[in-house]
């Protein structure tokens, strides 16, 4: 009859003990030798594959000294020195005890060993943490150069909040992720590059500039930019550098060429530039980030073109390309609305559908040992690319072109909203300032007229006789106060006595060296034989098939000069010349529009009976490219500086956008050129300039640029001979692990002493 | 541990004791008369039974009137009176040591009261201590004149150096006390040999037998800490123990377990089992506990 204490509880604890407690000191000798591994044979594998290094601050020695301890703790736990012997009355009951927790001992000897593994457990964590393992210690000292694109299609909303907005925050983290010791300067470009913070090691001052970025609608150019991030990093300089110790001990200097540094170029862009396969990169490595949605949705207006409907003069033909960059083609959902403006009203409102086509994707090669580069056509509105129409014209004011969704009329709302909307300012843009000299003339008569009442010029005229003795042509040889100086059939005496202007003679010529027009012969019958068409003064003139001319006279060369082209050859001599002069030109037609005969005027040439009209485009293509009238201004790329001549003697003008309406205006002043010019129409819209006149100057800023509505982002880059990686890299920080190994050091000792106080708690 | 000056009993409490006596619940003969029945017959008043005449029988005892009746003589058989033998045998070794007030102490003082009671009634009464064999006794005393005898000698009881070794005391107790009568053995009954067999032993003698164990505090609720190594202050063995909660938790399930098979094994063989601890008040445990537990009337 024996008394048995419980011996079956726990069998579950105990076993579980059992290999926990194997586990843990198996833990504890992986992890013993590692440390002596990380610190011997593994440290040169763990720097090439781990990117970790032990610069431990300890001398072998002390290493040795270190390793003792664990070693002499544990024999005191097997020596267990530190019991205190106490008589008890009887170690009967206490024996049984021990046995029995013998029995199931395990646990309990893991419990009374559990010390023991958290003292060899944080010794092992304080080794670590002095073998100072420093997780990519070489990512130090690096310099790098930041290129962020601002440009239109950066404010893309593809990726929230926009694209310009994501690579700030890729970039901010990229910044918080540096190594003090490292250097970064960070430029932005959009078609200039600019340099927002130099190289620097300071974050903040990046991170501040950083904030400092901000979108603009320019277009995309980035060689200005590396070109600026290469100049910064490759310094053209030799300097003596380094010493090479020579065997003898005695030192030798070597000159070493600059080498510049090695820094790396990354570039946050949605990738809308060209590749630069000329570029030298140097020692610059370029990587890329490519911000942006391959499923970016866009559609957008890629041109607008206006011109006078050819059969009614008082109609204008809009022409505009809307472009699908989505794969997905839109046959119904995209509208075009024009709106007419003028006076403040709406006069007119057009709404036409637009059927879009899909993007497709062509694969283009670039060279035989590079991957092809994927093209994106964008599709075009079906059937025809440009959707016409047909408006009066209004006289003054503008146009406005939206894209609309076809189904409720709202505004067109997609990823990129800069190209959903284009203007174009109409007449009068700038009314061409003619002085006329001459006797009647009835032909010019007829089309001067005309074209006053379309408001394409200012008209002044004067007697032929002694008109170089008059105050108004006196200015105009002083000042440039005409664009265009009309001499029917008689022309200043000297050359000193030209206007300011170009210049138009009819039947006459300016004055030259060594000769004189009335001396000229007179030659008769001529017939045209053929004309420059591609010269912009015949714009629009198919044929001068079958017009003659009764009598001329042939320009010697002496009076021709050295930037002389005939526009017009007869089969005898050529009777139309353009001459240059300084900065003006002189159109000279050899033979006068009418002549006296026998008391009355009779039409010298057929020229004005031609069909087609081309003597009145021949001259209405005079006013525009001589006289510098234009019809509609043609829209600037935002970021684009813009002139504008007055044609007044204004100083200084009011810039304001009236669409989308921007309150502030600016105010331009004229410097010593006579344009104006206004140097930043950053935002797209139509800009109204006032210096004084009833109806304002406008022009009109429009995004018109099929690289920055294109939203794909591109798939590589091509950099000189390398392609550079769009793929996204891991941020390479340095950082030392020390700090966290010495936290669970002490996690350790906490949980060592916890688990002591516990065990002796009764 | 040195022997307390103060006196075992307090004359207070004597004077308690003295309305109580000393009960067993078998009949046991004694040696001389003495104040309890015997199951002898014998020449008290009380009369048990008659028996056939035979020849040489006192004829005082003839129960005349039978005769007279039945024609037949009987002799009248009366109750004998007998003394009660009490052996008080208290556990000397070193264990006993131990508590404040050590447990020897609390033994001798439950020796000296259950003594008193038995010499005051007229009971024969000895004491033995024994450690690893019976060391010393008394003579047997008898009276209240030998009250001071017994006094005098538990006072006198000191912790024997050596091996307690329960059995082998028991054995040499139970040779010597050809008698049968009340056994008393106080002890902590922390025998490494087990407590069976010296029990046995004091069955073969078909005692009334009472089994007091006395525990000090610091066994009962111990409060070590640390790595300790536990040495057994009579065999000096040594235990090294790391006091856990577990391990504290273990041995008093032990402790439990150990009292609980004492208990158990004292009831199947009709021995009185207590326990008692050297912090419960000495007077309660006679004048309550025991009176209880019918040992005392």
């Amino acid at each position: 009859m024996s008394w048995q204490p419980k011996r079956t509880e726990n069998q579950r604890w105990l076993a579980l003990s059992r290999t926990g407690f194997g586990l843990a000191l198996f833990v504890i000798l992986i992890l013993g030798i590692g440390l002596a591994g990380t610190l011997t044979f593994a440290r040169d594998w763990l720097e090439t594959h781990w990117h970790l290094t032990f610069p431990t601050p300890l001398a072998e020695f002390f290493w040795l000294i270190l390793a003792l301890i664990p070693l002499l703790v544990i024999l005191l736990y097997f020596l267990k020195l530190r019991r205190k012997v106490l008589q008890v009355p009887s170690t009967f009951l206490w024996r049984k005890s021990v046995e029995d927790l013998h029995v199931n001992s395990l646990l309990q000897w893991l419990k009374r060993n559990l010390l023991l593994i958290l003292q060899l457990l944080f010794l092992l964590f304080v080794g670590y943490a002095l073998a100072a393992p420093t997780y990519n210690s070489e990512a130090k000292g690096r310099h790098f150069i930041y290129l962020v694109d601002n440009s239109a299609s950066m404010s893309a909303t593809d990726v929230k909040p926009n694209r310009l907005e994501e690579a700030k925050t890729r970039l901010r983290k990229q910044i918080e992720a540096l190594d003090p010791s490292d250097q970064a300067m960070l430029i932005v470009f959009n078609q200039e590059a600019q340099i927002m913070q130099s190289f620097t090691n300071r974050k903040e001052e990046l991170l501040q500039a950083v904030g400092r970025i901000l979108p603009t609608q320019r277009k995309t150019k980035i060689e200005q930019a590396l070109v600026l991030a290469e100049g910064q990093a490759n310094p053209r300089r030799s300097s003596i550098e380094g010493s090479i110790e020579d065997p003898r001990g005695q030192m030798a200097r070597s000159l070493a060429p600059a080498e510049g540094l090695q820094a790396e170029v990354v570039i946050f862009s949605d990738g809308r530039f060209d590749d630069l396969p000329d570029f030298q990169l140097g020692r610059l490595r370029a990587r890329m980030e490519l911000i942006g949605d391959p499923k970016a949705n866009n559609v957008g207006i890629t041109s607008v073109g206006l011109r006078r409907d050819e059969a009614r003069a008082d109609q204008y033909e809009i022409a505009v390309r809307i472009q699908n960059f989505t794969e997905r083609p839109l046959p119904h959902q995209v509208a075009v609305r024009l709106e007419v403006i003028a006076g403040g009203a709406r006069l007119d409102q057009q709404v036409k559908p637009a059927p879009m086509a899909g993007r497709t994707r062509r694969e283009m090669t670039r060279s035989d040992h590079l991957p092809s580069k994927a093209l994106f056509v964008p599709g075009d509105s079906q059937p025809e690319p440009m959707i016409s129409f047909l408006i009066k014209d209004p006289g003054q004011g503008y146009l406005r072109l939206t894209l609309t969704d076809a189904a409720t009329g709202a505004d067109w709302k997609d990823d990129f909203d800069l190209d959903n909307q284009a203007w174009l300012a109409i007449a009068p843009v700038r009314r061409a300032r003619v002085l006329w000299i001459g006797p009647e003339n009835e032909i010019l008569d007829a089309f001067f007229k005309a074209s006053l009442e379309r408001q394409k010029l200012v008209l002044s005229r004067l007697a032929p006789i002694d008109f170089e003795k008059n105050p108004l042509y006196q200015e105009a040889v002083r000042t440039n106060r005409f664009d265009l100086v009309v001499f029917d059939r008689v022309q200043p005496g000297k050359i000193e006595e030209m206007p300011e202007a170009n210049t138009f003679f009819i039947g006459a010529a300016p004055p030259w060296t060594g000769g004189n027009w009335s001396d000229l012969p007179t030659i008769k019958g001529a017939f045209v034989k053929e004309f420059r068409t591609a010269h912009p003064l015949m714009r629009g003139i198919d044929t001068l098939q079958g017009m003659n001319v009764g009598q001329f006279k042939a320009l010697p060369k002496e009076a021709l000069g050295q930037r002389a082209s005939a526009l017009i050859e007869t089969q005898l001599e050529p009777i139309a010349w353009l001459l240059g002069r300084d900065r003006f030109a002189d159109l000279i037609l050899t033979f006068p529009l009418v002549v006296e005969d026998g008391g009355r005027m009779v039409w010298n040439t057929n020229w004005p009976k031609q069909p087609a009209g081309t003597l009145p485009l021949f001259l209405d293509n005079l006013l525009m490219q001589l006289g510098r009238f234009k019809e509609y201004e043609p829209p600037t790329p935002p970021g684009q500086p813009r002139t504008f001549d007055p044609g007044v003697p204004v100083t200084q003008a009011l810039v304001q956008r009236r669409e989308p309406t921007e309150s502030n205006s600016i105010e331009v002043k004229r410097a010593s050129r006579q344009e104006l010019i206004y140097n930043a129409p950053e935002a797209v819209g139509l800009y109204e300039v006032a210096w004084g006149e009833k109806e304002p100057y406008r022009f009109a800023v429009n995004l018109q640029d099929m690289k920055e509505s294109t939203l794909e982002p591109r798939e590589d880059l091509l950099l000189g001979e390398e392609m550079v990686s769009t793929q996204q890299v891991p941020i390479q920080a340095r950082r030392e692990l020390w700090p966290w190994l010495v936290l669970a050091a002490f996690v350790f000792l906490l949980l060592e002493w916890v688990v002591y106080q516990r065990r002796v708690s009764v | 541990m040195s022997v307390s000056q103060e006196p075992l009993l307090q004359p207070e409490f004597i004077a308690k004791l003295e309305q109580l006596e000393l009960v067993s619940r078998k009949m046991l003969a004694g040696r001389f008369k003495g104040d309890r029945l015997s199951k002898r017959k014998g020449t008290s008043v009380e009369f048990a039974d008659h028996r056939h005449y035979a020849i040489g029988d006192d004829l005082r005892f003839l129960d005349w009137n039978l005769y007279a009746r039945l024609d037949r003589l009987f002799i009248k058989l009366f109750l004998e009176e007998e003394d009660l033998r009490l052996h008080l045998l208290i556990d000397g070794s070193l264990s006993m040591d131990f508590g404040t007030p050590t447990k020897l102490h609390y033994a001798k003082q439950i020796a000296a009261a259950l003594g008193f009671i038995g010499l005051i009634n007229l009971d024969r009464v000895s004491a033995h201590v024994f450690c690893d064999d019976l060391v010393d006794g008394t003579s047997t005393l008898r009276g209240r004149s030998s009250v001071w005898r017994l006094m005098d000698f538990l006072k006198k009881i000191e912790p024997q150096p050596g091996v307690g070794d329960l059995r082998r005391s028991m054995k040499s107790f139970v040779l010597r006390a050809q008698q049968k009568g009340i056994a008393i053995l106080i002890s902590d009954f922390m025998d490494k040999q087990g407590f069976e067999e010296p029990l046995r032993y004091l069955l073969t003698r078909q005692m009334d037998i009472y089994a007091i164990q006395v525990l000090a505090q610091e066994e009962l609720e111990p409060e070590l800490m640390g790595d300790l190594r536990l040495m057994d202050i009579e065999d000096e063995d040594l235990a090294e123990v790391t006091v856990t909660a577990p391990l504290i938790r273990r041995y008093k399930q032990n402790l439990a377990g150990y009292q609980a098979a004492l208990q158990s094994f004292c009831s199947r063989r009709g021995i009185h089992f207590i326990t008692t601890s050297n912090q419960a008040p000495f007077d309660r445990l006679v004048l309550a506990y025991l009176r209880q537990r019918g040992l005392l009337r």
